[in-house]
Parts: C-alpha cells; sequence; structure tokens
C-alpha cells in the first residue's frame, strides 16, 4: 500500500510530510516504518497525527527524497487489543468536568468504559500517551492555565484525547484518575511499551487493586498477559 | 581512579555531552549541551573524544572540590574562574593538584560553561548518551540539577596533547541570531513576520533546558491556532496566542500544541544559548 503524502523541504534541516487522506491507522504504520527504515541521511523521526518531521543530517541529497516512499504491508497495521486498569479518584478536576459535560460522575464513567481508545500518537514527554476515541459528549477545551505538576500515571482528558501522563510534568488536561501499570521501559528499547494504533479499552478498578499492581511494578503488556 | 566534590550548590548545572540520536521517534529528546560548539572545544583541547561528557554550568558554577590531582579545561561563558585564589583562563589547559578549590561568579555576558577532565568519568550511559535529562529520571542522580555534596568520579587518562594547533574563537555571543521561515510562517501578517526582526528580544530568566521563553512580545490582534499537535525540534520558535515566543532547547518537547513561525538552525543554537538572560539580540531571517 503507497502511502498519501504533501512533502515541504525546509533547506538541508529537516522535512515535513502532511498527511494527506489517510487514515491514522496507514499513517501511523508509515511513520513507524519510516522511523525502522534507518536511512542515513535520517536522523530523527517524529510521527504526529497530521505531520510526519524528519530531521535530516548532512549526508542528505536531493535524490534522497524518493527514498522517503516505503510501502506499507498489511500486516504491518497492528491490531493489538489492551486493556487499561484506571482508578478513578477524587481528583479536583473532576468539579469542573462534570459542570463542563454537564452529566454525573457516574454517568462520564460508563461512557469512558465503553469507548474505543486508540494511541493516535506519541509526544509531548517521555511516555505521555495520546488516545483518540474520545466521545464527543467529553470532549472539552484543555484549562485555560496549566497546573504545575500533574503526578506520573494521571489519566486525563482535553479537546478530542484521552491521555496518560507516565512521567510528572505540568499540564493543562483534565485528570480524572490515576493508572497503575508501567509504560515507560527506561533504558531498555522500546523505551514506551504502548504504539500508535493499539486499541485501549479503560477497565475500572478500586483502590485496593490499584495498589496492589502499583506496588508489583507490572508494565502494561504484562497486565495483559503479553509480554 | 580521581574525584572532585560540590562543596557548595551551582545555579544550574548538569551533566552533558553531545546527546541522544533518534529517541524523538519516542518523545524522548536529544538533551545534550546547549552550547555544543563549546563542549567540543573544552574535549578538543584536553585531546578527549570530542563528544566526551562536560559538566555544563549555567550562570554561576558553585565551588569544587578537587579530590585527586588531574587536568582540566573551562570553555564557553567567563565566569572569572580561579584555582584557591589564582584567576584561570578559559580555553587552556589547567593542572589541578589534590585539594584545589574551583570557585566562579555570575558571567558578565553569557551563560553556559563547561569543564571538562582528562579522565574517562564514571557516569551512567542511558541509550548511547551521559546526557542528563530529568523529565524521564535519565543520568547522573536522575538527572537532577548537581549539588553540594555531589561526587563525580573518574579514570585518569594520561594527557597527551599541545594547544599549538587549536584555533579558539573566544566570541560565543551573539547579537543576531539567524533563524528561517518555520512551517507556520506564512499564517502570519507582515505586521508580525515585521516585528520578529525588527525588534530586539532577550530572555526571559523563567526559561530551563527544556525551553527559552523570550521577554519582549509580539502584539497583534489574533494569533492563528493550529487544531492538533505538531512535531517540534530543537531552535523551533513557537508563538503562543498570547503573543510569548518560546524557543524549544535540547530538553523540549517533541510536539507542541502552538505554531511553528520560524527555527534557529542548528549550528546557530549554540550562540543563541549562550544569551544571558535580559541580554537584548536580534533575529536575522537568512
Amino acid at each position: 500500500m503507497a502511502i498519501n503524502y504533501k512533502i515541504e523541504i525546509f533547506d538541508n534541516d529537516f522535512i515535513l510530510l502532511k498527511n494527506d487522506k489517510n487514515v491514522l491507522k496507514e499513517w501511523q504504520s508509515y511513520g513507524k516504518a519510516l522511523y525502522n527504515s534507518r536511512l542515513d541521511f535520517i536522523d530523527e523521526v517524529i510521527c504526529s497525527e497530521y505531520e510526519i518531521c524528519v530531521k535530516l543530517n548532512n549526508t542528505f541529497k536531493y535524490s534522497d527524497i524518493e527514498k522517503l516512499q516505503i510501502e506499507i504491508k498489511e500486516k504491518e497495521i497492528s491490531t493489538r487489543v489492551l486493556k487499561m486498569p484506571i482508578l478513578f479518584d477524587n481528583n479536583v478536576d473532576w468539579k469542573h468536568v462534570i459542570q463542563q459535560c454537564n452529566m454525573s460522575r457516574e454517568e462520564i464513567i460508563s461512557l469512558l468504559l465503553s469507548s474505543k481508545l486508540e494511541v493516535a500518537m506519541l509526544g509531548f514527554l517521555p511516555g505521555f500517551i495520546y488516545m483518540s476515541g474520545l466521545p464527543k459528549e467529553l470532549c472539552i477545551p484543555r484549562k485555560a492555565n496549566p497546573k504545575n505538576n500533574i503526578e506520573a500515571g494521571s489519566f486525563a482528558i482535553a479537546s478530542k484525547y484521552a491521555g496518560l501522563y507516565s512521567v510528572e510534568s505540568p499540564g493543562g488536561w483534565h485528570v480524572l484518575g490515576k493508572m497503575p501499570c508501567r509504560v515507560l521501559n527506561i533504558p531498555d528499547i522500546p523505551p514506551i511499551i504502548l504504539e500508535p494504533q493499539d486499541i485501549v479499552h479503560l477497565e475500572e478498578i478500586g483502590s485496593i487493586k490499584y495498589k496492589e499492581l502499583n506496588d508489583s511494578n507490572i508494565n502494561i503488556l504484562e497486565y495483559n498477559g503479553l509480554t | 581512579m580521581g574525584s572532585l566534590r560540590f562543596i557548595s550548590s551551582p545555579f544550574s548545572a548538569t551533566i552533558q555531552d553531545l546527546g541522544r540520536e533518534a529517541l524523538a521517534y519516542y518523545a524522548i529528546p536529544a538533551s545534550g549541551a546547549l552550547d555544543k560548539k563549546s563542549l567540543q572545544l573544552a574535549n578538543k583541547i584536553l585531546g578527549n573524544p570530542l563528544h566526551a561528557p562536560c559538566i555544563e554550568f549555567s550562570f554561576t558554577p558553585g565551588k569544587i572540590e578537587f579530590e585527586s590531582a588531574t587536568t582540566i579545561c573551562l570553555t564557553g561563558a567567563d565566569m572569572q574562574f580561579k584555582v584557591n585564589d589564582k584567576i584561570i583562563k578559559l580555553n587552556s589547559i589547567v593542572g589541578i593538584k589534590s585539594g584545589d578549590i574551583l570557585s566562579g561568579s555570575w558571567p558578565k555576558l553569557n551563560a553556559r560553561c563547561y569543564l571538562a577532565v582528562k579522565a574517562k568519568l564514571d557516569l551512567p550511559n542511558i541509550y548511547a548518551s551521559y546526557s542528563s535529562y530529568p523529565n524521564a529520571k535519565i543520568g547522573y542522580n536522575s538527572g537532577a540539577n548537581l549539588k553540594k555534596g555531589d561526587q563525580i568520579h573518574w579514570k585518569e587518562i594520561p594527557l597527551n596533547v599541545s594547544l599549538e594547533n587549536i584555533k579558539v574563537d573566544d566570541k560565543p555571543f551573539c547579537e543576531s541570531i539567524k533563524i528561517k521561515k518555520a512551517p507556520e510562517y506564512h499564517l502570519y501578517s507582515k505586521d508580525i513576520t515585521d516585528q520578529l526582526i525588527a525588534n530586539e528580544f532577550s530572555i526571559d530568566s523563567n526559561s530551563n533546558r527544556m525551553g527559552a521563553r523570550l521577554l519582549e512580545k509580539i502584539i497583534g490582534d489574533k494569533f492563528p491556532e493550529l487544531k492538533a499537535s505538531v512535531p517540534v525540534l530543537p531552535g523551533f520558535i513557537q508563538l503562543t496566542p498570547s503573543g510569548t515566543l518560546i524557543v524549544i532547547l535540547q530538553d523540549g518537547h517533541t510536539t507542541g500544541g502552538y505554531p511553528r513561525i520560524a527555527y534557529i538552525p542548528e549550528n546557530e543554537l549554540s550562540a543563541f544559548n549562550q544569551n544571558a538572560p535580559r541580554k537584548k539580540f536580534k533575529f536575522k531571517l537568512v
């Protein structure tokens, strides 16, 4: 399968590929294939929903551009389905989310549990997971003033995404719960064990189960019986 | 084996080398020295591999006690370094005796200084780099800023170099920073892009290794916004809806939600990062 993109070249510094009507799954497969190609003239590949940025090094020649056309094989499009345990806690952000969505806490949780989320991209900070598929009733703008410290493991929503903070960081998303399994895998390769295209179903857990999982240092694949 | 120990905390200092490669795909930034040219110069003067790790100081160095004899070199910002009470020169080979104390003060012009030791430093190597990256707890002491009490050990390597063939450009500070048009440049009116070139800017002291926030804002009625997060690299200049310019640096995010108005090319970043906070400079579009 060939991928369609618009291309913008910024001298010998970087190339921007813009998603030209591909579905997200194909686009992410292409991004991964491009990253794994380890082409000589490429230093970095950053893949977002609509763009791929290819950082060039000084071996780049204009004729290298055709090498970016990499065929995607059907089998490279992943169909992994994962459960993600969440403790919906009493984070202060709930009050605002209930108000903005005009729904009860129970209705919001029930809507989240029945959603089919999909890892849309990695980015922002190590282990930050952008998941698409958030029901439109829950799509509310991010906070006007980001908080300085969001705890590692926080599950949050903002605009059209659900997201997971794997490291403590500042952030403007609304935190609804905590996820006890590890997603970061530093210093091993790959450093992050969730991948774009993974399908994610949320699973509600209580505080005892949360503590048990958190203490066990289990990663999300192990939790799903995959290693 | 040799070692040094911080006997007072520096303002902001970490271990850095030339950084990591090919991990931005996983949102792990390259990290590495803010002024790679000065880091490489320090290593070159001592005959170390050019990519060897150094201590990167921003603004003040604190005080260091050497617990064994060694040879060092300091490059970058002039922090008026002294060994005990004797002033020492930047970009030179400095012999150190056991018990010597290195100190310095706030630099007048520049911001970053590099301390290289003629030795193999005993530090954690993560993804082929010694660079600290605190957000993911990578590096010496989980990437935290170096502080009083921290000790760095090394294995001595014999010194076998001469300074004769090394050219030193001792003016890292630059009042004119080259920029190029970035993907969203064309979304802005001429009034706004003119401000970027005509106005003077300076780095806000509320900046860190992730990003440099500029103090002077761009004035406009309405700024374009993006519908989704897009990739960013070190050197990319974002323009926020409030008119603030943010330059992504070596520990910066790999995707961002603000439009990218311009970018500082990689080989110009050393000069940009040597600007002390509030020191005025201009951008020059090339």
